[in-house]
């Protein structure tokens, strides 16, 4: 049932973007997009394919690392300092010199280890975005922009999901299922927060209604 | 380690799950309502900031219109008393029982408008200079403050004196123009509140920047005082220095010099701009 809710929760920011954002979302966006439909075309590919859900671990190993890659470029995209860029390349580069080894050998189990290590950059660079905003700066910014909701989405899923990422290795497949909801719910609270940064978005795009400069000048008498 | 020793592997995963994930959601929760508070109390703070802003800028703007008016008020009495009591004299003289007279007598009162004529062309003359000074538009800023400090010196209450140092390329009309109402503020300040024997002028520039200092040994103000003024409602003539300044983009300091002895008032302006904008009009 959870993972039913969660299937569908993960269609709904998809739906979200199609309806509010598709027309004047910028790049940023755009990735969460792609993110969004990779990470339901996974989730479909398990449930449909039978090869799939024999080797899951290293479905989900792919699924990481592409989710990683989008994430970071995500965070390449909001974060203006010229450092924390090049570190993300630098780091990005970094963990595919190192997981893409070992996808190559095609063991079918769960890397904790690697999945952890994105986990943490994504916390990391997190961190670093909400270190932006306490920079003194000369402009009054609200803080409550589309981009700001995503990334609060993404550390509580990152929180969420660190310690079972940690741990899933030593887990038997019975208690991987008992364990498993962990995620599941944290799925479901990032696809929510992340829809409604998609709300946000159209509400803050939204054409205002123009105020009408016409002045009649004619008598009240000859209108 | 105790709790390692005493549960379960079950327990133990159990454990470190929950209160990991827990921790983890605890610190996070805590960072985004830490940098909301903290980014709300800054919005609150750049907010009133910019109020504090418009405020001054307000009471700049209020300056600035009292002072057209004083101004406006000044000339309109200029012309009510002066010159239209002398209007009115010289067309005494030709009234409607002028044909009557006899010649010596007309002659006597066309001699006597002629010079009531005279006068009044002068005073508006000397009005007319007061709004602009010739030797400012026809000579520069340069003449102009010389001549206005000649006329101070000559009048015997204070020993002025200027000097340019480095003033090759006139400064745009507008901008002189600004620059001598600002020298014209600080010595009528001089002249009536500080007492000073002498009062010294000097221009200098330094790369692009264009420096007038001003020295005296009367009461003077400090920067402290200026800005304290400039809040305040009294002041007038500082708070149309603020806003003249603001126009030139410039500065001006108020210091006692190393001494102690002088006051010293420098005003500072980019002449990037100025040059630029005389080179885009040529």
């Amino acid at each position: 049932m959870l993972e039913k809710i969660q299937l569908l929760s993960s269609a709904l920011p998809i739906v979200f973007f199609v309806i509010f954002c598709k027309r004047k979302a910028p790049k940023e966006l755009w990735v969460i997009f792609i993110y969004f439909i990779t990470s339901l075309g996974f989730d479909l590919f398990l449930a449909i394919s039978a090869w799939a859900s024999d080797h899951r671990f290293l479905v989900w190993n792919m699924y990481g690392i592409l989710e990683n890659i989008l994430l970071s470029y995500f965070f390449y995209l909001i974060i203006n300092q010229r450092l924390i860029r090049a570190l993300i390349l630098l780091f990005s580069l970094l963990y595919l010199f190192f997981i893409l080894p070992y996808l190559k050998t095609g063991t079918d189990q769960f890397n904790s280890t690697m999945s952890a290590v994105g986990s943490v950059i994504i916390l990391v660079l997190s961190i670093c975005y909400f270190l932006n905003y306490l920079k003194p700066t000369s402009e009054a910014v609200s803080i409550f922009t589309p981009q700001f909701l995503i990334v609060i989405a993404l550390l509580l899923n990152v929180s969420c999901t660190l310690f079972l990422d940690l741990i899933t290795n030593r887990l038997t497949i019975n208690e991987l299922a008992k364990y498993w909801s962990i995620n599941s719910y944290a799925n479901i609270l990032m696809n929510l927060i992340i829809s409604s940064a998609f709300i946000l978005f159209y509400n803050q795009h939204k054409p205002k209604p123009t105020e009408s400069n016409f002045v009649d000048f004619t008598s009240p008498n000859d209108r | 380690m105790v709790l390692l020793q005493v549960s379960t592997s079950d327990n133990y995963i159990s454990t470190v799950l929950f209160f990991g994930t827990i921790g983890m959601l605890a610190l996070t929760i805590g960072l985004i309502v830490f940098i909301s508070f903290h980014q709300r109390k800054v919005i609150r703070y750049q907010q009133q900031l910019q109020r504090m802003e418009q405020d001054q800028q307000k009471t700049l703007l209020n300056a600035s219109i009292r002072l057209q008016e004083e101004e406006r008020q000044r000339i309109a009495a200029d012309l009510h008393d002066d010159a239209g009591p002398l209007l009115a004299t010289a067309r005494l003289y030709l009234n409607e029982n002028f044909v009557n007279l006899d010649k010596q007598t007309q002659l006597q009162s066309i001699y006597n408008a002629k010079q009531i004529i005279d006068d009044t062309i002068q005073l508006i003359r000397n009005i007319s200079h007061s709004l602009m000074p010739p030797t400012l538009k026809n000579f520069g800023l340069e003449s102009a403050v010389n001549d206005l400090f000649q006329k101070i010196s000559g009048s015997g209450s204070m020993n002025a004196s200027s000097r340019f140092h480095d003033y090759r390329e006139r400064l745009k009309a507008e901008n002189e123009l600004i620059i001598f109402r600002i020298i014209q503020e600080l010595i009528n300040n001089i002249l009536k509140h500080s007492n000073a024997s002498f009062i010294h002028l000097t221009q200098n520039t330094s790369g692009q920047r264009f420096f007038i200092r001003m020295h005296h040994d009367g009461r003077g103000l400090t920067q402290t005082d200026f800005e304290k003024l400039g809040k305040s409602n009294v002041g007038l003539g500082l708070k149309n220095i603020q806003s003249w300044l603001k126009v030139l983009q410039g500065k001006i300091y108020f210091e006692k010099d190393m001494s102690q002895t002088y006051y010293k008032v420098t005003i500072e302006m980019n002449r990037e701009d100025d040059l630029k904008q005389v080179n885009e009009s040529n």
